[in-house]
């Protein structure tokens, strides 16, 4: 039997036909479970830090709401106008409840949300903003990252009400 | 190997006509691409260009915008409307005096209304990415937005009729 030299052996296997198949099956399968079940995310901005330093690579599935709809203390990716570009934040509030903020730190009714103080310049203590109560639709998310008014976080793509439809999927790792 | 050669050739020399088929006669979509590409390309402010190099390269914008066009950019609570190429021209030029740098690229590119009869619809991630003159802060900002394109019956170029910013969060 002639036997093929090692390097051919390696890249294209003993018969080429099944290792080309074998090849373009494996790469199909790649392309659609990081297209569609586990999309990765490198997070660009300081939105989640500490817990997603900014330039971290994390994954995405939508799997686990078809299973269950989003829960409080969720990370989850929301889309813009697509899914390549998105805000990863965490939800804080439900359907029916208020968020606000009382001397810096946020609320959902009278339980503190966790995490830190809104960090302002100065030392300034922000208070009086009270949501609309979150609608059914809807969820409340707000980033780990608290440096800044809630105006700043808000541009920031980390505070505010996303309808539950432009989720794209939860933050597994 | 002879296998896989016959296999690629034909599909090689077949992406080839498709590209240069495209090329020559550019479906409607990539005309309007191509019309986006300008319109970063000249919103861009580089460190190195001089104010009046900027207000050259901004003028050409009127070349992808149609006369009545308008754009409206809303940020927390507030709107910001400019209904003529001239004042958003003026803002973009005002902008000059505050950024050291300013590019934008787009992602997620799709068409909720394909080209059709003159008129069409388009909805993109707009990123900017920008330095303050000031301070040196870089700021990474990231918005979806949607662009109606009507067709110009002379020209037949796909000209900017509106771009507004989409919502995603509401912030109350």
């Amino acid at each position: 039997m002639n036997e093929r030299p090692l390097l051919r052996r390696i890249l294209f296997g003993q018969n080429l036909k099944t290792t080309f198949i074998r090849a373009s099956l494996l790469t199909l399968f790649l392309f659609l479970l990081f297209r569609w079940i586990l999309i990765p995310v490198r997070s660009q901005t300081e939105a989640m830090s500490p817990n997603i330093k900014k330039g971290g690579l994390v994954f995405v599935s939508p799997l686990p709401y078809f299973l269950s709809p989003p829960q409080r203390g969720d990370i989850v990716a929301i889309r813009l106008a697509g899914s390549r570009v998105v805000y990863l934040s965490r939800i804080v509030a439900m359907p029916g409840e208020v968020v606000e903020l009382r001397e810096s730190q946020l609320y959902v009714g009278n339980e503190r949300i966790p995490g830190p103080p809104l960090q302002l310049a100065h030392g300034v203590i922000q208070s009086g903003y009270k949501s609309s109560p979150v609608e059914s639709d809807e969820v409340f998310v707000v980033g780990d990252w608290r440096n800044g008014s809630i105006e700043e976080l808000h541009s920031l793509g980390s505070f505010g009400r996303v309808k539950v439809n432009q989720i794209l999927g939860k933050v597994i790792f | 190997m002879k296998q896989i050669l016959i296999l690629f050739i034909p599909l090689l020399v077949g992406l080839g006509i498709y590209k240069a088929y495209q090329y020559f006669f550019p479906s409607d979509e990539i005309r309007i691409v191509s019309q986006l590409k300008v319109l970063v390309d000249t919103i861009e402010i580089k460190p190195e260009e001089n104010p009046l190099q900027t207000a050259a390269r901004l003028k050409k914008i009127r070349e992808i915008l149609a006369p009545e066009a308008r754009f409206i950019f809303q940020a927390n609570q507030e709107e910001f409307r400019f209904i003529s190429s001239d004042e958003f021209i003026n803002r973009l030029l005002q902008a000059k005096a505050y950024f050291h740098s300013l590019s934008i690229r787009w992602e997620d590119l799709s068409f909720p209304q394909r080209p059709y009869e003159g008129k069409a619809e388009s909805l993109l991630t707009m990123i900017v990415e920008a330095e303050l003159k000031n301070t040196n802060e870089k700021i990474l900002e990231a918005s979806p937005f949607r662009i109606d394109w009507s067709q110009d019956p002379k020209s037949g170029n796909w000209l900017i009729f509106e771009i507004k910013n989409e919502k995603v969060m509401e912030f109350r």
